[in-house]
């Protein structure tokens, strides 16, 4: 609003005289001729008036005044109407900061007037001396406003308690802001969120002032989040694909950069930031507060619970979720622990999982916490035998006085399925990962699914118990998995060269002969696809190759031969060319382009 | 590695018998085993990039299984 506003009051009003000479090429000078032409007396009466531009031009212009001439004034009121509308539209907030200043205004005035007139004799209060000083301010008090009202509440309790009950009504000119908070059910989850400040002492400055302020705050901060979106948004471009609920998570979010502990986020987020914004404008919203507050807020928990539940499995076309499910599962599968896990179904642990995984991936930096927390977390998970996240942690919440912080950002999580953290650590993979997660997430699933029912058997033991284990293929054939020391070796040999440092700890291991395990399975798989496929009832060298050439681990620069001589011991190698076929083949293959090779390898296969 | 048995082959012949429900030809298992290898420097190159992304020392049983389903699907024919 502000530049439409001012080359017009400028211009006529520095005199016509200017105009021609004035030399700011471009835009501005285009409108410029349209004003001077007009009579100088005609633009200075119209200048002090000019809020919406549109208006100026429609009835200065000489061109526009013609066109409107044949118009009559029924349509010239409705265009006036429409433009109102369009510039209400377009600038949402105008029109309440307006409101809210000379809301502020007023009881001011009276405040002042009744100040006046109460104590003529009293002695002045000391604090009472800000709110004058930040009443003269005006209308730069977004930032300061909060200590400001605190200074106004003071001063208030001070004075009497007349003067307050008029401060109330001045604030939101009615007693709407208590009908929102009932409709909230605001009352359970405000004690806990007294219960919370206790507990994390880290914000006092939030508790201050604030008690008075809760009734009259409660509606309007929850308004404002949406304003506050695009700026937020920019840490995650998941939060894009969910345009439908952007209105949602801001709250969520804007609790979490400011304090872990809000246990109900938006009352408690909007609090500290915006109250003052939206303070005169109670009456303007409410209608709309009202519904969304019925409506909205309970579902969009539900909504948040219900991605949860539904997994990766929906199709809420949420790609940036799905793939954080996906990929966090594994996560969250290492850090809790097993028995609850072991009788749930698959999909129920990865239900119960989502919930957690953030966690643990938040909190990566630091080791020390992890095993009680983990031990905590899934025991509570117990109790309620996972069935429904919601209720689940806020039972938690309740019960465990220790872990308020853990749970409280747990349930943050979970509702908002975006902290700051876990987006950033998010934002790190590439959208291909994320692909190819989610692609083979239903394998992956099923697997962990297996693990765990492997695991729970097994418990925390170390590998010797895997080694001890026969397992028994899908076909029924039993077989022992690698032993571990080799496993171990070999991992540590490509963790060196990969530039990790230290010794791979037991779990680790354990994680890559399940890994190994399964990496079997999926090639056996493969293989005998392949195999049948050819009708054969034995799994070839072809069939091998063709996998290594489908894996992209062979092309035609890098040769089986070449990565054979690159990675296995001369025995292997002397093995592979002791048969006089294989490396005549590999040899072909190495110089000829990879077509004469298949028919090739056929061939040496034969003979 | 040299000097040492590099790895078992027979194992390696009844994992994948078992999984595949097939017969294995001769050294097959030897191409497997490579590609095994490859497999295990992938999923160690991963998990190293994930824990120094996730701030550990060294690799852990979290960066592994979070890189593993990744570098199953890579190996995925």
């Amino acid at each position: 609003m502000a530049d439409p506003n001012n080359p017009p009051s400028r211009t006529p009003l520095k005199s016509s005289s200017q105009i021609p000479v004035r030399t700011t090429p471009g835009v501005p000078t285009l409108p410029r001729p349209a004003y001077t032409p007009g009579p100088g007396g005609a633009a200075r009466a119209y200048t002090p008036g000019a809020r919406t531009p549109r208006g100026l031009l429609i009835s200065n212009t000489p061109s526009n005044a013609n066109a409107h001439a044949n118009l009559t004034p029924h349509v010239r009121a409705a265009y006036r109407a429409i433009d109102s509308r369009r510039a209400a539209i377009l600038t949402p907030h105008h029109a309440r900061r307006r409101s809210l200043r000379e809301a502020r205004e007023t009881p001011r005035n009276f405040l002042l007037q009744l100040g006046k007139v109460l104590a003529p004799k009293s002695e002045r209060i000391p604090s009472s001396s800000s709110s004058p000083g930040s009443a003269l301010s005006g209308g730069s008090r977004n930032n300061n406003g909060q200590g400001t009202e605190e200074g106004d509440t003071s001063e208030e309790l001070t004075f009497d308690i007349s003067t307050r009950s008029r401060y109330g009504d001045d604030d939101d000119d009615e007693e709407l802001p208590k009908r929102p908070r009932l409709s909230l059910g605001l009352g359970a989850p405000e004690e806990d969120w007294e219960d919370d400040d206790d507990a994390d002492l880290p914000q006092p400055h939030r508790s201050a002032g604030l008690e008075d302020l809760t009734e009259n705050f409660t509606v309007q901060s929850i308004e404002l989040p949406r304003r506050v979106d695009p700026e937020r948004d920019g840490h995650g471009s998941r939060m894009r694909d969910s345009m439908g609920r952007l209105s949602d998570f801001p709250q969520l979010q804007q609790q979490s950069d400011g304090i872990d502990s809000g246990f109900f986020p938006p009352t408690a987020g909007a609090f500290d930031d915006d109250d003052d914004d939206e303070f005169g404008n109670a009456e303007d919203r409410i209608p709309d507060e009202f519904s969304r507050l019925d409506s909205d807020d309970p579902t969009r928990r539900r909504e948040t619970i219900g991605h949860l539940e539904g997994g990766g499995g929906m199709g809420m076309g949420l790609l940036g979720r799905d793939s954080d499910f996906h990929i966090e599962v594994p996560v969250g599968m290492d850090e809790s622990t097993t028995t609850t896990f072991m009788i749930a179904s698959p999909t129920r642990q990865f239900e119960v999982e989502q919930g957690q995984a953030a966690e643990p991936v938040a909190r990566g930096g630091q080791g020390g916490g992890f095993a009680e927390l983990m031990d905590r977390r899934s025991d509570s998970y117990d109790d309620d035998d996972g069935n429904d996240i919601g209720p689940t942690t806020f039972d938690d919440y309740e019960n465990n006085d220790d872990g308020m912080d853990l749970d409280n950002n747990q349930d943050d999580q979970d509702q908002a399925a975006g902290s700051d953290e876990e987006m950033t650590r998010l934002s790190g993979y590439t959208p291909t990962t994320a692909m190819r997660v989610s692609l083979s997430a239903a394998a992956a699933r099923e697997r962990l699914g297996r693990f765990f029912r492997e695991e729970g058997g097994e418990g925390r033991g170390g590998f010797s118990k895997i080694k001890a284990t026969k397992k028994i293929s899908k076909h029924g054939i039993e077989y022992t998995s690698l032993p571990p020391a080799m496993v171990k070796r070999l991992a540590q040999t490509f963790a060196k060269t990969s530039g990790a440092k230290g010794n791979i700890s037991p779990e680790a291991l354990k994680a890559i002969m399940q890994a190994s395990d399964w990496f079997f399975e999926q090639l056996g798989d493969d293989l005998s696809a392949y195999a049948k496929h050819a009708h054969r009832k034995t799994i070839d060298m072809s069939d091998i190759l063709t996998l290594m050439k489908r894996q992209r681990q062979t092309n035609a620069q890098t040769t089986p031969f070449a990565l054979a001589q690159r990675y296995l011991p001369r025995e292997l190698l002397q093995e592979l060319r002791m048969t006089p076929p294989v490396p005549v083949k590999k040899r072909r293959k190495a110089t000829a382009s990879s077509s004469r090779t298949g028919a090739g390898g056929e061939d040496e296969e034969v003979t | 590695m040299p000097g040492r048995k590099a790895y078992p082959r027979a194992t390696v012949k009844k994992i994948v018998k078992a999984h595949a429900n097939c017969n294995v030809s001769k050294n097959v298992d030897i191409m497997i085993y490579l590609d095994y290898v490859l497999f295990m420097q992938t999923l160690m190159k991963e998990a190293t990039i994930e824990a120094k992304q996730g701030g550990e020392r060294g690799i852990t049983g979290r960066s592994v299984k979070k890189v593993t389903a990744d570098t199953l699907a890579k190996f995925k024919g």
